[in-house]
């Protein structure tokens, strides 16, 4: 559950909800209730029912709680730190650090877990849907991917609760303080600084929830919570944050790696820090419930028109980032279409995220019309990948490539792309024709909430403890799924998934290497050896020579095509961090989306 | 229609015999690729180190630095867009058979992959190396940065820049402070830039086999930390945001001459 600063500040900006369509649906809410007040000449009632509201407000507090434990705990760190007693290469700011105390990482996680039951029953009557919880903010959409539940809504909110502590943090302290400020002057202010953002948070928390209370149970009109400060105690605590801040000296504050540099400054990022965590957790705390149909007396609602489950969910690319650049007038599109028996993608290519120039083959938009089987059925024989192009298509609407790297440079053809670093971050580049395509496809890439994401990459990596999502589909209509699954159809464990193909062509000698320095003329790359998986010098020949598939016993171990029959009894296939990546082989029946090659995957040229 | 075939085929016949009496056989055209770094960047080295103030108020120093600059290339011009398809064909006759692209079995014949390490405390220029193409019109050049392999040249002796794209040692200094906080990068990390040659200027034509054309490569390192506020970006990003901001600054000169005087 790694998280980064980075996928913090972007969240403010990328949370679906703004300030203005909240206004206008509690606008619109309002409205529509005084209409069916007069109508019905009920009492006044409030917006919510009270056991909405209740609901809603059992989950703040939760948040608010781990959000100030959270503080607490990271506070300790650093002072643990500061004087020595742990690593000084230790981010305190960070409680996924390796080095982060774990007695500190507990008390945040006991209280984390006590919220879950807590939420459950106290909104035990209530529906997550209705109340708007449709997804988790980013980047604890790795850790929480659905909310399908209020405890998955209560864990979600204590993720983000820690997040924005750490961000908090990161900017009052720095990743890494000066140790040899510990027992000065600046050691006093920095616990000064974390002192007054501190309170400054559980404050303004504290009264945005008090506000959204009263409007939720219809106390008060439709209020902008967010900003409105109704009996001025937020400004009172930021006047509070600011005089604690100013027993601080610019002299002091140099000594730190805080954000300010002097006085003002420092009441001024602490300022718009803490507003900045509070204002994003009130947004993921409360939602905007979707609009619910108005009844009528003479009329039937007509039942609004549903997606067939059973055709395969891509991504909605509306809102994406974009490739930027000299190439910012391109922007995704992403469409698909079902039959009884097929489902279609139409996608032009685009790359929701930012190009990175990596080949000279540029980025082009295409027209492609992708289809595969609807029902996928298992073959009674395997069927090769092709050597070049298509073999699948990715959530966004990308092409998947197979394994191997083109015939150029003679010296690497047929290479191994991803162990020769020719990939961006999310495992992609570009042909001829700008043809951008996958080797790789990395779970953090492909979430819906990476869809705004310029460089989804910096966000947070995937939860090792959750199911890895859906990341594309082959051409034989089978799922990939990223390379987490459930040990059992309960889920009561979850373990990484391994290929089989062991490479049998690595350098002698180099197991275990750490950079390509040990290597002869190839790169040292994450490789399966006997099983096993380690690192090992690969040669920058054609890959499909250099790896051998054996079968193996362990329900982690994937099929030749890189797939198995889940716990689910469905078959699909995994992303692995060794060779195959993504395919093997097909296990069904593939249809041709351009696919070439002679002779097919498996075999060299 | 018919006239204007004809015509064509006149001139094209005129130009095959001319050709034939007169003019030199095609031959291999030499490009040199040059890495280069602003001018300003080889004043701003202050004994072993390199310091810049950088947008946000930042002053660093680099100690110790290092980048790979993997591969350079020019790109050929999208069909039909350097030449119409009626000169193409004239200058096809006139010049012998025209390279018709690379495909995808053929090798970029205008590629060089030096793998060159550069320092960045000693920041200066370094021949990269030189490409031997046939006539062919380019409109483009790619710039990459990638991780050094063992063959990178220059691999420095003081640090193992095998799989590494940057390395950079140093420290910053927040705006108003006298506190210089130690950095260090290290990264794997590509990242490259697709430079139009073509924008306001003929496409950089390779055709005679009598001149040399010099393709510069100019990176301003002192522009590598702009818009970074050290103070708050994750370290996990850093590498990142300066590898983009190199590539974003890059600029590229070509110049022709006569090789024979």
């Amino acid at each position: 559950m790694k998280r980064n600063a980075a996928a913090e500040r972007n969240t403010s900006s990328a949370h679906p909800i703004s300030d203005a369509s909240y206004r206008r649906f509690r606008l619109l809410a309002t409205s529509t209730l005084l209409v069916l007040l007069c109508a019905i000449a009920a009492p006044a009632a409030g917006a919510l029912t009270t056991s909405q509201a209740k609901c809603r407000l059992n989950l703040a507090k939760g948040a608010r709680k781990v959000a100030l434990r959270a503080l607490t705990q990271i506070n300790a760190c650093h002072k643990l730190r500061m004087r020595g007693s742990i690593a000084a290469s230790v981010n305190c700011s960070d409680t996924d650090d390796p080095g982060f105390p774990a007695a500190n990482r507990a008390k945040i996680d006991t209280l984390a877990a006590a919220l879950v039951p807590s939420a459950s029953n106290a909104c035990a009557s209530e529906s997550v849907a209705v109340l708007g919880y449709a997804s988790c903010a980013s980047p604890c959409d790795v850790e929480v991917p659905t909310l399908a539940s209020f405890a998955d809504v209560s864990r979600c909110l204590s993720c983000l609760a820690q997040a924005r502590a750490s961000a908090l943090s990161l900017t009052s302290h720095g990743a890494t303080p000066p140790t040899s400020a510990y027992g000065t002057n600046a050691w006093t202010c920095q616990k000064r600084v974390e002192k007054a953002s501190r309170r400054y948070l559980k404050s303004r928390m504290g009264w945005q929830r008090s506000c959204q209370y009263s409007e939720d149970k219809g106390k008060i009109g439709a209020t902008n919570c967010v900003s409105a400060d109704l009996n001025g105690k937020i400004a009172t605590a930021l006047l509070s944050c600011n005089a604690t801040i100013a027993k601080c000296t610019d002299t002091d504050l140099a000594g730190l790696t805080t954000c300010g540099a002097n006085v003002g400054a420092e009441q001024s990022c602490i300022d718009a820090a803490v507003q900045t965590a509070t204002d994003d957790l009130f947004a993921a705390i409360f939602p905007e419930p979707p609009p619910t149909p108005t009844p009528t007396a003479t009329t039937t609602p007509t039942p609004t028109p549903t997606l067939d489950p059973s055709c395969p969910a891509f991504l909605d690319v509306s809102g994406a980032a974009g490739p930027g650049g000299s190439y910012s007038s391109l922007a995704p599109s992403l469409s698909v279409s079902c039959s009884a028996s097929a489902v279609t993608v139409h996608s032009n290519g685009i790359p929701t995220y930012q190009y990175v120039a990596l080949t000279p083959n540029g980025l082009q938009a295409k027209n492609y019309n992708f289809t595969f089987p609807r029902n996928p059925a298992a073959a009674a024989s395997t069927t090769s990948v092709p050597l070049l192009g298509n073999i699948g298509v990715a959530l966004n609407g990308i092409p998947i490539y197979g394994v191997n790297e083109g015939p150029q440079p003679a010296s690497d053809a047929y290479g191994d792309p991803i162990a020769a670093a020719i990939l961006d971050q999310c495992g992609s580049h570009s042909a001829q024709q700008g043809t951008f395509h996958y080797h790789q496809m990395l779970v953090k890439c492909l979430l819906q909430s990476a869809v705004s994401s310029s460089q989804p990459w910096n966000n947070a990596d995937p939860s090792t403890t959750q199911p890895s999502p859906v990341v594309g589909y082959a051409f034989d209509g089978f799922a990939i799924y990223g390379p987490y699954e459930c040990t059992d159809a309960g889920c009561t464990s979850v373990q990484r998934m391994l290929s089989s193909w062991d490479n049998t062509g690595y350098q002698a000698g180099t197991v275990g290497c750490a950079t390509s320095s040990a290597c002869s003329g190839g790169y040292c790359n994450d490789v399966m050896i006997n099983g096993s998986q380690t690192t090992a010098c690969v040669p920058k020949t054609c890959v499909w020579s250099n790896n051998t598939y054996t079968a193996k016993a362990g329900s982690q171990y994937l099929d030749r095509c890189n797939g198995h029959y889940g716990p689910n009894g469905d078959y699909h296939y995994h992303t692995t961090e060794t060779f195959p990546y993504t395919l093997g082989c097909y296990r069904g029946t593939p249809t041709n989306n351009g696919g070439m090659g002679t002779p097919p995957g498996g075999s060299c040229p | 229609m018919r006239r204007t075939l004809l015509a064509l085929t006149a001139l094209a016949l005129v130009a095959f015999f001319s050709r034939a009496r007169s003019a030199p056989p095609a031959a291999p055209h030499e490009i040199r690729y040059r890495l280069a770094w602003d001018a300003a960047d080889e004043q701003a080295v202050e004994g072993s180190s390199f310091v810049t103030t950088n947008d946000r108020g930042y002053r660093i120093r680099i100690a110790r630095g290092y980048l790979t600059s993997y591969s350079m290339e020019l790109v050929e011009c999208p069909q039909g867009e350097a030449l119409s398809a009626a000169s193409e064909f004239l200058w096809s006759a006139v010049e012998g058979t025209a390279y018709a692209g690379h495909g995808a079995g053929t090798p970029n014949p205008a590629a060089v992959r030096p793998m060159q390490i550069e320092s960045l405390t000693a920041p200066g220029l370094h021949e990269a190396g030189k490409a031997l193409p046939p006539p062919q019109s380019y409109c483009q050049v790619h710039y990459l940065i990638a991780r050094a392999a063992a063959e990178a040249r220059d691999l420095p002796g003081d640090l193992d820049m095998v799989d590494a794209s940057l390395h950079i040692e140093g420290s910053y200094t927040t705006p108003g402070s006298s506190t210089e906080v130690p950095f260090t990068l290290h990264t794997a990390i590509a990242n490259g830039a697709l430079l139009d040659h073509a924008t306001g200027q003929a496409p950089i034509r390779v055709d005679t086999g009598r001149a040399v054309t010099t393709v510069t490569v100019r990176r301003h390192l002192a522009r590598a930390f702009d818009g970074i506020d050290f103070a708050t970006v994750p370290p996990k990003t850093l590498a990142n945001l300066v590898l983009q901001s190199l590539v974003d600054h890059v600029e590229v000169e070509v110049e022709s001459v006569d090789a024979n005087g």
